[in-house]
Parts: C-alpha cells; sequence; structure tokens
C-alpha cells in the first residue's frame, strides 16, 4: 500500500464526489479539445482546398459566398457569367494568367456537387485516378473516393443529375440521358473526394436538354453555336475550346497567377470588379475574413470552456477540502504512525493530480469523439472529413495545464494536511 | 557533565525513564508529572480522573508534543529533544498507541490498513505476521474487509493489533477498557498482555478505570 495507492482508494471511497469532479473537468477539457481539433483540421481542409488558386472570377454578389461555392462546394453559386465576359481571362495568351480553370456548377447526384469542367481542374487538386479512366466525352464522369463509397458507384454505373445541391428526386434532369463514371478519383483529403467531376459541356446538355423539355433532337433550336450543335456530337475533352462557345455560360473561373507578386496580378481583382460585370475575389483574403467571422464565436466558446475548467478546478478543490476535513483524525493516525507532514502533502496532491490526469483523458476522449460526430454532420453537409485518430501537439499543452489545474485545486488542502495537529486533532 | 552521563547510563538500562516532565499549554498554567520508569517489558499504569493530564502524558510519550521541561528516555534515547522529522522516525519505529477510539484510514480494508502502517514505520510488509496477529484476535476472515463494516469489539482489536504490528519497544494504550463491560474489559486486557508479550514491549496504560488496578504492580497516578 503506498501514497498512490492510497490516493486512489480515498478518491474512489466517495465514487459520487469523484464522478461530480470528474464530469466537470472532462466536459472542460473535452469542450477545449473539441475546439482545438475542429480548428486544426478546419483550416488544415481550408488550406488544402487553396489549391494555390489566387483568384476566383464569377458573377457579381458576396465575395465569400463566391469563394465558399466555388472552392469549397458549401455555398451556392452568385449567379453564372457568359464565356464572352470571361474570354480574356479564359484566354492562354493572357500574360498574367497560368491556369485559368473553369467551372460549370448547378447539379448534384443525391446531395454530391456535380462539376462541369477540364481536365487541369484535376491538376490543381492533384487529383489521381486510381481506378478507371479520366472523363473525356460527355456525360462521362469522374467521382471522388467519397462519392464513389457513399453511393456504392463503381465504374460503368449510370446515374441522372438533380437540378441543385439537394437530394431531390422532384428536381431530378429528364435529359434522357445519363452520366456514366469512368474513374474514380484516389482519396485526397480535398473537396475532390465528395465531387462527380465532368466536361463542361455535358452540364450544357442537361440544362439545354431541360429547356426543350427532354428532346435531344431539338437542342440544335437553341443550343447552336458556332456553326455546330452539341446533341450530334461529342466535345472531347481533348478537342473542345471553351472559347469557341461564347454564348455559353459558366459559374466561375479559377485562376493561377504566372507571378503571385506581379503588381498587374495583384490589381487585377479591382479592376476585374471596376470594369466589367464579373467579381473577382481572392482567396486567401476571403478565408481570412471567414477565419475572423468565426474567431469570434470559437474564442466566446473557447473562453466559456475555460470557465468550465476553472470550476471543475474549483470542484476538485471543494471535493478535497471537503474530504480532508471528513479525514482529519485518519490523517493525524497517519502522522502518529510515522507519515511525515511531506507525505500527507504529497497524498493530497496525488489525489488532485489523479483526478485532473482521469479528467482530462476522459475529456480529451470526450473531445476526440465529438469530434467524429461533428465530423459524420460535417461530411455530409459540407464535403469535409475529419479524422478522429489526429492527435495534436496543443493537447499535450492540454493535459499540462489540466495537471496544473489539478496541482492549484489540490494544494491549499495538502497545505491544511502538511500543517495536521496531531495532538490537537487526536485530543478533540 | 559527569552527573548527566552518570543519570543517562542509568536510564539505558530501563526501557523508559521519564524526569523532571512538564507541559504548558498556554505558557501559564503548567501539568507537571511524577518521575518514573518502566522496564524492559515491562508495565506501568497511570491513572488519573479527568483533567489531571493523563491525554497530556500520553501524548508526550508517543512522542505527539515535545515536554516544554524534562526529559523522556526510550531504549537510550532522549527523544523529547530530537527535531520533527526524527520524532516522526522514532515515534514509527519505537512506539505503537492505542487510543480510546478505533479510527482508521476507512478507504483501505483490514489488511491494508495494517501494511500501511507497517511500512510507514520504515519495515517491509510481512503479511505472514500480519495474518498469524490476525489469526490470534480472530479478524483472519475480515482481512479484505472494510474498516467501517467492523463491529465495535472488532474494531477494538483491530486498534490493539495497530499498535503492536510494528514490534514497538513501547505500547502507550489511552482508556482501552473505560467504555466496555467487565467481561470485554477482561478480554481486551488479555489481548493487550498477550499481543504486547508477543511483541516483547513495554506496556503503559493510562486510564481513569479504577478496575485495572489489581491488574498492575506498578502504577502511579495523577492528581
Amino acid at each position: 500500500m503506498n501514497l498512490l495507492k492510497l490516493s486512489w482508494r480515498n478518491i474512489t471511497y466517495k465514487p459520487l464526489n469523484m464522478a461530480l469532479s470528474l464530469i466537470l473537468f472532462a466536459l472542460g477539457i473535452g469542450l477545449i479539445t473539441f475546439l482545438l481539433l475542429v480548428n486544426d483540421q478546419l483550416k488544415e481542409n481550408f488550406d488544402k482546398n487553396l489549391a494555390e488558386i489566387d483568384l476566383v472570377i464569377g458573377a457579381k454578389g458576396s465575395p465569400l459566398q463566391m469563394i465558399l461555392c466555388n472552392m469549397y462546394h458549401i455555398d451556392n453559386p452568385t449567379g453564372n457569367i457568359s464565356v464572352k465576359d470571361a474570354r480574356p481571362f479564359l484566354s492562354p495568351r493572357n500574360p498574367l494568367i497560368k491556369s485559368a480553370v473553369p467551372l460549370s456548377l448547378g447539379d448534384s447526384h443525391k446531395g454530391f456537387r456535380i462539376v462541369g469542367t477540364n481536365h487541369q481542374f484535376l491538376e490543381l487538386y492533384k487529383a489521381e485516378i486510381i481506378e478507371g479512366e479520366l472523363f473525356e466525352n460527355d456525360y462521362d464522369v469522374n467521382i471522388g473516393i467519397t462519392v464513389a463509397k457513399d453511393l456504392g458507384l463503381s465504374i460503368g454505373s449510370k446515374f441522372e443529375s438533380t437540378h441543385g445541391f439537394m437530394d431531390d428526386e422532384d428536381m431530378g434532369h429528364d435529359h434522357g440521358q445519363a452520366f456514366v463514371v469512368k474513374g474514380i478519383f484516389a482519396q485526397s483529403g480535398t473537396v475532390v473526394d465528395h465531387l462527380i467531376v465532368t466536361n463542361t459541356p455535358s452540364i450544357w446538355h442537361v440544362h439545354h436538354s431541360e429547356n426543350d423539355g427532354g428532346n435531344n433532337d431539338d437542342v440544335t433550336s437553341q443550343d447552336n453555336h458556332s456553326g455546330h450543335d452539341h446533341s450530334h456530337h461529342d466535345h472531347s475533352v481533348s478537342n473542345f475550346n471553351l472559347l469557341d462557345h461564347p454564348e455559353e455560360e459558366i459559374t466561375s473561373i479559377l485562376v493561377q497567377f504566372k507571378n503571385k507578386k506581379n503588381f498587374q496580378a495583384l490589381s487585377l481583382p479591382r479592376n476585374i470588379n471596376k470594369n466589367t460585370p464579373l467579381q473577382a475575389a481572392t482567396p486567401a483574403i476571403e478565408m481570412n475574413r471567414l477565419y475572423d467571422l468565426i474567431g469570434v464565436g470559437v474564442d466566446t466558446i473557447r473562453q466559456l470552456a475555460l470557465l468550465i475548467a476553472l470550476v471543475s478546478g474549483i470542484s476538485i478543490f471543494i471535493s478535497l477540502y471537503n474530504a480532508l476535513r471528513d479525514r482529519k483524525y485518519e490523517l493525524a493516525l497517519m502522522r502518529v504512525n510515522g507519515a511525515s507532514p511531506f507525505k500527507l502533502f504529497a497524498l493530497i496532491l496525488l489525489e488532485g493530480l489523479i483526478l485532473a490526469v482521469i479528467g482530462s483523458l476522459i475529456g480529451m476522449a470526450i473531445g476526440h469523439f465529438a469530434l467524429g460526430l461533428f465530423g459524420d454532420m460535417a461530411s455530409e453537409r459540407y464535403n469535409y472529413s475529419f479524422t478522429v485518430f489526429k492527435f495534436l501537439k496543443a493537447e499535450i499543452w492540454l493535459f499540462v495545464a489540466s495537471l496544473v489545474i489539478g496541482t492549484i485545486a489540490a494544494l491549499v488542502p495538502a497545505v491544511i494536511a502538511y500543517k495536521t495537529e496531531i495532538h490537537k486533532t487526536l485530543s478533540s | 557533565m559527569i552527573i548527566g552521563l552518570f543519570l543517562i547510563q542509568i536510564c539505558k538500562e530501563k526501557m523508559l525513564n521519564a524526569k523532571d516532565l512538564s507541559y504548558s499549554y498556554d505558557g501559564k498554567t503548567t501539568i507537571g508529572f511524577p518521575d518514573f520508569h518502566v522496564d524492559q517489558s515491562g508495565t506501568l499504569l497511570v491513572l488519573g480522573d479527568s483533567g489531571t493530564g493523563k491525554t497530556t502524558l500520553l501524548h508526550l510519550l508517543g512522542g505527539i508534543i515535545s515536554p516544554q521541561k524534562g526529559k523522556i528516555i526510550l531504549k537510550g534515547e532522549d527523544f523529547s529533544a530530537l527535531r520533527e522529522s526524527a520524532l516522526d522516525k522514532f515515534r514509527a519505529e519505537h512506539i505503537g498507541i492505542v487510543f480510546q477510539e478505533a479510527h482508521f484510514i476507512r478507504s483501505i480494508n483490514v489488511i491494508d490498513n495494517l501494511r500501511f502502517v507497517q511500512r510507514l514505520s520504515g519495515d517491509k510488509v510481512d503479511d505472514i505476521f500480519i495474518n498469524s496477529l490476525l489469526e490470534k484476535v480472530g479478524l483472519l476472515h475480515r482481512t479484505k474487509h472494510s474498516t467501517n463494516k467492523l463491529s465495535q469489539g472488532e474494531k477494538q482489536r483491530l486498534n490493539i493489533l495497530r499498535a503492536v504490528i510494528t514490534k514497538p519497544s513501547l505500547i502507550l494504550a489511552d482508556e482501552p477498557t473505560s467504555a466496555l463491560d467487565d467481561t470485554n474489559c477482561d478480554k481486551v486486557m488479555s489481548l493487550l498482555d498477550t499481543l504486547t508479550k508477543e511483541v516483547k514491549a513495554s506496556l503503559i496504560i493510562v486510564t481513569h478505570d479504577n478496575r485495572l488496578k489489581e491488574r498492575f504492580d506498578h502504577k502511579i497516578e495523577l492528581s
């Protein structure tokens, strides 16, 4: 029977007191852990999805909404832009632009968004095919690994799209031709995991067919451009040139500059916003704005968590202090039997530390478990994956901080135990 | 100086020797005690009514408080002059105290209470010795039980057992029989006698229970 064992027995002797202290402590630590994990993984996910994109050009509206929609795929588009207006930025001859990737959004399949684009989009996110091949012709799609798993799709699977981003059967397109899965992307931890990617004309087809009441034979009447119509041939990705379709619309362009520090490149967003019907937004600026907005809430919750941790520290103090009054005679007996004052001090301190260690470990487990629950919800709603098994350095500091709280909470009772007056206690 | 050394030499032949003892609680009222000694394996009964300083004497002899004046020499060492840490060690090694009320560490069971006392005294835990004594006092079947579950009689036996478990040189008992009827008084005294002899310790009983007078040859009365 050493001091550590005795401390443990003392704590478990009154389980209700221990449980109350532990629950409070674990809740505080759990909440802080959860916030740390969400903050870290959210930032990591956001950063990963930045994909070195310097500028997003789209329809006028909320710049943050445009970024969230076109880069993170968690909001609705601000509108569409015409290829004609976008031509200067899509042109390979633009001296400022290294790559300009067009996006056409607006459709989905069972909640997963369909993106009409070209192969450059995959280069942005470094997406690689692990099964099948890259999309080439109209209605060919490549799907993210999460899409494949969740919907049970494999190579050759066919499906029809739905208008909008909700899983609503009433909004289904009736264009008579199904998308065919040609390839599945390897897991990348980016939004691509949650996307269905096809070529731009496929999106046009779906909408034009819709406008024509699903009769593909009539597409030419509305879809006749530059001397040809979409219904009579496929637009293979390698042959397709977006600039040949100035009357068509896309949702946005993801732009990478040749030189990020070039003065003209830096002033391009302002020029676009001022002089064109388009809107340009810089992802880094908009995301920082978002962090600031979220940060206020996060800070409030963090302060609340710290308050809970503080209250739980006080609860440990009260629990130990009451136990001390109850065990005054026991402590005096220990002194009579040879325990030094320091041993009594250590005994009480150990009790505080044990409570803090168990409380913080349970709290961290709660934090990770809560992230798992939140992750499932976030994965469905925000196209983000959260991992429960990622541990942060900050958690070590949190553990150390909880030990400090436990020590401080136990300090006063420990000093009282240290000063136990054997004679007075035994005489009373 | 020479007389002092001579006195210490004489004291060494006794297990315990108390000389010129006095203690003051508030610096004004001083309680004085008569000189006495106890031989190796000897016994002493200290009788006195309430307020005569019985408990104070027990605490002085137990090294719980130190006298303002006088000496208490146990096994040749004046422990009343020891510093706190040395006194803690000395007390744990040489003195066992049976308190009037049987209190234990409630969070641990019967055998762990005894083991813990052995450990605090600096001894190795000796389960064979502990179990043999538990068997002797009829508590072997209670080893794993909480001390809260023991009857008053069992608690008193364990109380006595705890005082002898470290094989001390001196056992002090504070009113061990005051609240007991004659039958139980006999039982407790018999147990104290047996266990004290088992560990070859000297025994001092501090009490106001006059029934014990006849049992002791060597006694002092406080007034």
